[in-house]
């Protein structure tokens, strides 16, 4: 059979359009809906913090799984010196920044897991590890974990850490939201617990925004207004309050689409329903099925070739 | 070979020393030499008003290396000798403007800058550039300090801020409108470029009373009204007000722009008094237009008060406005005009000491504005154009402005002293604070003020000095909490301020600061903090603290607010002997 190139170009564009079929919808298909009306959350007012790290030390007692430390050692504050990062010793860390505003009145900012609305390390875990939860948390299975660390490059707050002093049962180490002993037996948080100076308000997502809202309201003068995680990244379980501009104390400037929402639509599309798959290979059989060689025309190339030979 | 290697290893070090000390010399020099310099700031010529599109950048013109290198010259050499009297000099420029078209403008200040500066170059001497682009300097980096200051809470718009004005600019609300944004120079465009490059002269009651001495208390000298009968300047005595209440933005008939008046008749009494060699003010650009910081009121306080009649008490109340106002009111549709008649009013007349207030402002103008007016005359009781829209309530009360009473109460209350208790209960009118000020009813009543008594008076007998606060006793000792001294020390300065005796008229006072929303009696326990706060922290959707974090605010609040110590666990938490272990919990 002979081809011309306008016959191929159009059997090619035909093609090419079936495999559109799948991405019609832009709706990305992540386990849960962005909007979960009764997940909670945790407001933390950094103004109000005075870095007494009662949270880490809470932190610590409640996750037993974590490597044990003294008390004596969230005393010393001269950890706070350094600019630390959530490890695999510790779901939380408090750090301190300088104050251009009122110089002597340092700031500091409590870091632990945002628990993303749309958290991109569940969208990229490969095993379904990592899942979000209705009360808000992103839980870790470790029985699921298979090590491939994709959650880590995906965060966009480069939250989770991994147990590389672990040779043989190594783990993806990040706040739990204190999932299993506390958030889903309807106490709040250990860290949220300690707080003295009750800089930490646990309870509905959407009450929170609202309690943040009027607090800048009320001291206009006292905050930056813009509630960090409200709309961050498609919106975070854990909201920040700040004196200081957001970027300032660690809080990285991001967009406000979730970051699945850019990748899962392509990804899930190619996959969906195994339809996009299927119809491209059957499309590429029927295509070379109907390219096939013809019985006598091979015939005649062999005899072609063999006078050649 | 060891011996070489030491030296080597010596000579090496005292170079890194010699380098380092080279370094450490050089950023002292620097820095000696950055609190010496005073900010030279450009006059940017472009002429706006006749240009649509600027083709180059404005020109950056240094007043003050002109005055400096033409001292010989004199001001001649640039501006115009004034027409009626000849040795007065009009401080225009260039010295033969044409207005006719913007290429004629354009002309005249180029034959008038660049013939200069040829005709120098001719001559040998230093001066200054001649080719474009050395006049026109295209800014790579704005001009940060020229722009006006935002708010404190805008913080974050200081540092990426011209980005940020960009940002919003670019969107265009009322506020922010595309055209006031020049996106060539980066600067904003206020009636005149040059109105937002130089800090205003703050004329205050220091400079005052300087020209006042120099001047032998000869008011006539500066102040003036226009009467209109002689078409003639008069001075008046009891007239007296400032320059801006006559002379605003834009010339009004004959009447000049503030701007072409302080420079003309300042600079020429300056520059007379300096050829009769009697004591005089500065010629200097930067000399008046002073950077960075005003003085203090404190460095005011020995200043004389000054002579214009004015009252030293009043009574404030719509009484003086005349025997009735209209006021529109419209409930429904149809607006109504409704009397207002002064036996109508309901509550006392405010009696205001004009004296004592003097002593908190640096010049009239704090409260006054442009004017030496009362607040009223523009300030009408429906608000009008005069006053900006500001109505007279607003104008006594507007808790968000400085010009009020209100708001600058609230600036006081803000201060160390008085925000420890103060910073919790913001924005707060309390009812009972109206009859404060409206309750007065003579002039004598007026210093009136109220001293709060010893606590001793207030506490219940069985109440001891110290109480211990046991909520955290599983780690730490008890708490010591000297109650009584607390108070005796908040009672001292209350007892300090003016405004607190003025303003704390219940003796209970100083009990609200921590024991607030609590009716409050003498001699009487009051309610312990846990009956609202609950000592079980859990989730509340009404916002309510728990007792833990009620009393580290309530404590350590006022402590950083004050600057007071203890501000850390350590000086409340004594600890425990014995350590707990990690499992007791």
């Amino acid at each position: 059979m002979s081809i011309d190139r306008r016959k191929f170009l159009k059997y090619l564009g035909g093609l090419g359009s079936l495999t559109l079929f799948g991405r019609t919808s832009s709706a990305h298909a992540s386990g849960h809906s962005i909007r979960m009306p009764d997940q909670y959350g945790v407001l933390i007012d950094t103004t109000l913090c005075v870095g007494c790290r009662s949270c880490e030390k809470a932190c610590n007692e409640i996750n037993e799984d974590l490597p044990r430390k003294p008390t004596q050692f969230f005393k010393d504050k001269s950890v706070l010196d350094k600019r630390r990062r959530m490890d695999f010793d510790s779901y939380t860390v408090i750090n301190r920044y300088q104050n251009q505003r009122v110089p002597g009145n340092p700031v500091y900012a409590k870091f632990q897991c945002m628990h993303c609305n749309d958290a991109a390390c569940v969208s990229a875990c490969i095993v379904g590890a990592l899942t979000k939860d209705e009360n808000g948390a992103v839980v870790y299975d470790a029985w699921k974990c298979i090590g491939c660390r994709y959650c880590m490059a995906a965060c966009p707050f480069q939250v989770p850490a991994y147990e590389y002093n672990n040779i043989l049962t190594p783990q993806v180490r990040k706040c739990t939201f204190c999932f299993e002993k506390r958030t889903s037996k309807g106490k709040i948080p250990a860290c949220v617990q300690s707080c003295p100076m009750e800089a930490m308000t646990f309870g509905k997502r959407r009450d929170l925004i609202k309690m943040a809202r009027k607090r800048i309201k009320k001291y206009p003068d006292q905050y930056v207004h813009h509630i960090y995680g409200e709309r961050e990244v498609g919106g975070t379980s854990w909201l920040y309050l700040s004196s200081l501009p957001f970027d300032k104390i660690d809080l990285p400037k991001l967009g406000y689409t979730s970051l699945p929402s850019y990748t899962e639509p392509i990804q899930h599309a190619i996959f969906k329903h195994f339809i996009p798959p299927l119809a491209w290979y059957g499309l590429l059989g029927g295509f070379m099925w109907f390219l096939r060689p013809k019985k006598e025309k091979t015939e005649t190339a062999q005899d072609e070739k063999g006078i050649k030979k | 070979m060891k011996k070489r290697l030491t030296t080597c290893t010596f000579i090496i070090g005292a170079g890194i020393c010699f380098f380092f000390f080279l370094g450490a010399v050089g950023s002292v020099h620097s820095e000696a030499e950055k609190a010496e310099k005073t900010i030279e700031r450009p006059i940017l010529i472009s002429g706006v008003e006749m240009f649509e599109k600027l083709e180059r950048p404005p020109v950056q013109f240094y007043h003050d290396r002109h005055t400096s290198a033409l001292k010989e010259e004199g001001c001649g050499t640039c501006h115009p000798n004034d027409e009626k009297k000849k040795e007065r000099f009009v401080f225009t420029y260039p010295k033969t403007k044409s207005e006719n078209s913007s290429k004629s403008l354009m002309k005249s200040y180029h034959s008038n800058c660049l013939g200069c500066h040829k005709e120098m170059a001719g001559e040998g001497k230093k001066t200054g550039p001649l080719t474009c682009g050395e006049c026109h300097v295209a800014r790579k980096k704005p001009l940060v300090e020229h722009l006006p200051k935002t708010p404190d809470y805008y913080q974050p718009l200081d540092e990426p801020y011209h980005k940020d004005c960009i940002a919003c600019h670019k969107k265009g609300d009322d506020d922010h409108k595309p055209e006031d944004l020049d996106w060539k120079g980066f600067y904003i465009k206020e009636k005149g470029i040059e109105k937002a490059i130089w800090p205003k002269v703050k004329f205050d009651y220091y400079l005052h009373s300087q020209h006042e001495k120099g001047l032998d208390k000869k008011c006539e000298l500066c102040h003036h009204i226009y009467n209109k009968a002689k078409d003639k300047l008069v001075y008046l005595k009891g007239t007296e007000s400032s320059c801006r209440d006559c002379h605003q933005e834009e010339d009004v008939e004959k009447r000049r722009t503030f701007r072409k008046v302080a420079h003309s008749d300042c600079l020429h009494c300056h520059m007379e008094r300096k050829q009769k060699n009697l004591k005089a003010g500065p010629f200097a650009c930067a000399k008046c237009h002073v950077e960075g910081k005003e003085r203090t009121i404190k460095e005011m306080a020995d200043i004389p008060r000054q002579t214009r009649e004015k009252p030293d008490k009043t009574l404030i109340r719509m009484e003086e406005m005349g025997d009735a106002t209209k006021a529109t009111i419209s409930f429904g549709k149809k607006p109504e005009q409704v009397e207002i008649k002064v036996e109508d009013a309901r509550l006392e007349k405010v009696s205001f000491d004009h004296q004592a207030h003097e002593g908190y402002t640096r010049a009239c103008g704090d409260c006054h504005h442009d004017t030496l007016k009362a607040c009223k005359e523009c300030h009408t009781l429906e608000g009008s154009d005069k006053g900006s829209g500001v109505t007279l309530s607003e104008a006594y009360h507007d808790i968000s402005s400085p010009w009020s009473c209100i708001g600058c109460h609230e600036l006081e209350k803000s201060k160390k002293s008085c925000a420890g208790c103060h910073h919790l209960m913001r924005n707060g009118l309390r009812g009972s604070s109206c009859l404060v000020c409206h309750s007065q009813k003579t002039e004598d009543n007026i210093k009136a003020v109220s001293k709060l008594g010893s606590p001793k008076d207030l506490l219940p007998e069985k109440l001891s000095e110290e109480l211990d606060i046991k909520k955290m006793e599983k780690i730490y000792k008890p708490s010591k909490f000297p109650h009584q001294k607390i108070i005796k020390n908040l009672t001292e300065v209350s007892n300090k301020s003016k405004l607190a005796k003025k303003f704390h008229t219940n003796r209970m006072t100083i009990c609200l600061g921590c024991h607030h929303e609590i009716p409050l009696e003498p001699k009487k326990l009051f309610p312990r903090c846990f009956t609202c706060h609950s000592s079980n922290i859990l989730y509340k959707k009404t916002g309510t603290l728990g007792l833990l974090g009620a009393y580290h605010r309530q404590c350590l609040g006022c402590h950083k607010k004050m600057e007071q110590k203890p501000n850390d666990c350590a000086g409340c938490h004594a600890e425990k002997e014995a350590v707990p272990t990690e499992t007791s919990n």
